[in-house]
């Protein structure tokens, strides 16, 4: 699914009568099949951005398009993986994972077999029945993820999924989020505030600035797959240290704005 | 566990022994002086020769009455609270102070407004059991993760769909305590109420005891009440844990 995003901004009203500008004329042209990053220090509107491409806001401006097509409120082809965890703790992983499509009414045997398949995918085969209480927080992402996926999305939205796990975990994920993505050949807007997270995955990496939200630049990420600092080391430093640079970490005033 | 449990078993048996000692020994006066296991015999006797049996029909059915209402009133309530910010804001320090209230002083209202009969009993018992559960349904739906709701939205559930699949199972444990804590209230409330106001019902039956120097048929309706009351609550509570286990995620 092709994203096209037309000076998109969102404005909320504060408490005080004035207005608070969380993001501001984003454009940006998504091709189908593209895993673009979006990355920014927390307050940037990288979240912000993400539910309005989600349809769970509003913008105060600009129009998102799906494959062409101007689109308001959530879609039935767009599907939202939370940063929080987000399984239901009265369903089984099966369950979790066959909610969306018992949703929409398709019929138990074809839920059942593409549930079998999903649960293969993310690799939750012999937890099928476990519920998330008995499951560690990178198995209940694999539910949220398996959860989105088997209902076949052409845009993926990815809030930080694996913000709350271990680093290892995080990279273990990332790097199975990106076969189930070769494999499913949707798009992935995936926001994070890691920038190796951003670099181990994305084609593109958007970098987006605080107050008001903007998009400071696009970099292309044309790093060799499986991208592995060790593999490209000077190349990979280079794209850590410019990211680093727009994000503000290296100058020493940003430390007041924290 | 199991040791936990024997010394759960001797702290009452323990209890009772020394009740019995002191009761055998007239320690309480003649009257009061009933022997825990002369309670236990009056009551099963009592309950064989269906004496007690009108009493017990009537308080069963005051209760049910009482807690069908009270859940009538109570969990609509808790859901309009939620639904309503400002009114929930407004109402919220009357809720707190819900159980400071001595319901038992209105008594002499009750009875001007309701009349003689069991409608001032099941009134009384009504009020005593909405408090918790309109509390407890409005904590319920208060604390479903907002990230559950938002998941709805983008999957982009029906309204009855989102209600029946995400809102009342995530509030269920939550609102099975008030559902729990209700029962127990309205039964208190009216077996408290049928003391004072009551000519039937085993509270009235223990008050009149009481005042014709009947200690056996007094204490074995208490006792009876006593059992009653914890088993329902043994009941509810094993069911209640059950559903907390879908909680600890």
């Amino acid at each position: 699914m092709r994203v096209t995003l037309e000076g998109l901004g969102k404005t909320y009203p504060t408490k005080d009568g004035g207005s608070f500008v969380a993001l501001e004329n984003v454009s940006l042209d998504i091709k189908s099949g593209e895993f673009v990053a979006v990355i920014g220090i927390s307050g940037c509107g990288k979240s912000t951005l993400l539910e309005l491409v989600a349809g769970l806001q509003q913008p105060t401006s600009g129009t998102t398009q799906f494959d062409g097509v101007p689109h308001t409120g959530p879609h039935p082809r767009v599907s939202v993986v939370f940063q929080e965890d987000s399984t239901f703790p009265w369903r089984t992983v099966a369950g979790n994972i066959g909610f969306g499509l018992s949703m929409r009414g398709v019929d138990a045997k074809t839920r059942d077999a593409r549930v079998e398949q999903m649960i293969d995918m993310v690799g939750l085969r012999g937890f099928e029945h476990h519920y998330p209480h008995q499951l560690s927080g990178g198995m209940r992402q694999r539910v949220a993820i398996g959860r989105t996926l088997v209902l076949d999305p052409g845009l993926l939205l990815m809030d930080e999924p694996f913000g709350a796990l271990d680093e290892q975990t995080r990279f273990v994920l990332g790097e199975e989020l990106l076969r189930i993505w070769r494999e499913s050949g949707c798009t992935v807007l995936f926001v994070t505030h890691s920038l190796h997270e951003a670099v181990q995955l994305a084609d593109r990496i958007i970098v987006l600035t605080p107050k008001p939200g903007r998009v400071a630049r696009v970099i292309e990420n044309d790093l060799a797959r499986p991208r592995r600092e060790s593999r490209e080391p000077e190349r990979y430093g280079q794209m850590i240290g410019t990211l680093r640079e727009l994000l503000g970490f290296d100058d020493a005033r940003a430390g007041t704005r924290v | 566990m199991s040791r936990i449990l024997l010394l759960r078993i001797a702290i009452v048996a323990i209890a009772i022994a020394i009740w019995e000692g002191l009761a055998r020994a007239h320690a309480f006066g003649p009257t009061l002086s009933v022997p825990p296991t002369v309670m236990f015999a009056t009551m099963i006797a009592a309950l064989l020769d269906g004496r007690l049996l009108p009493d017990v029909g009537r308080t069963a059915a005051e209760i049910a009455l009482a807690y069908g209402i009270a859940l009538l009133i109570g969990l609509p309530l808790g859901v309009i609270l939620w639904r309503s910010r400002v009114l929930a804001t407004a109402i919220e320090p009357y809720l707190l102070a819900y159980y400071v209230i001595p319901l038992f002083a209105f008594y002499p209202l009750f009875i001007k407004i309701f009349g003689a009969g069991i409608a001032p009993i099941v009134a009384i018992g009504v009020i005593n059991g909405i408090g918790a559960i309109t509390m407890n349904v409005l904590v319920g739906l208060r604390e479903i993760p907002r990230v559950q709701l938002a998941l709805a939205r983008s999957l982009m559930l029906r309204p009855a769909q989102t209600l029946v699949h995400v809102v009342i199972p995530a509030t269920v444990p939550q609102a099975f305590v008030g559902l729990r804590l209700g029962f127990i209230y309205s039964l208190i409330g009216v077996i408290a109420a049928e003391f004072i106001l009551a000519t039937a019902g085993v509270g009235y039956r223990i008050a009149f005891a009481y005042n014709n120097f009947e200690s056996k048929i007094m204490f074995a309706t208490i006792l009876l009440v006593l059992i009653v009351s914890i088993a329902c609550n043994q009941v509810l509570i094993s069911i209640e844990r059950r559903l907390a286990l879908y909680r600890r995620a």
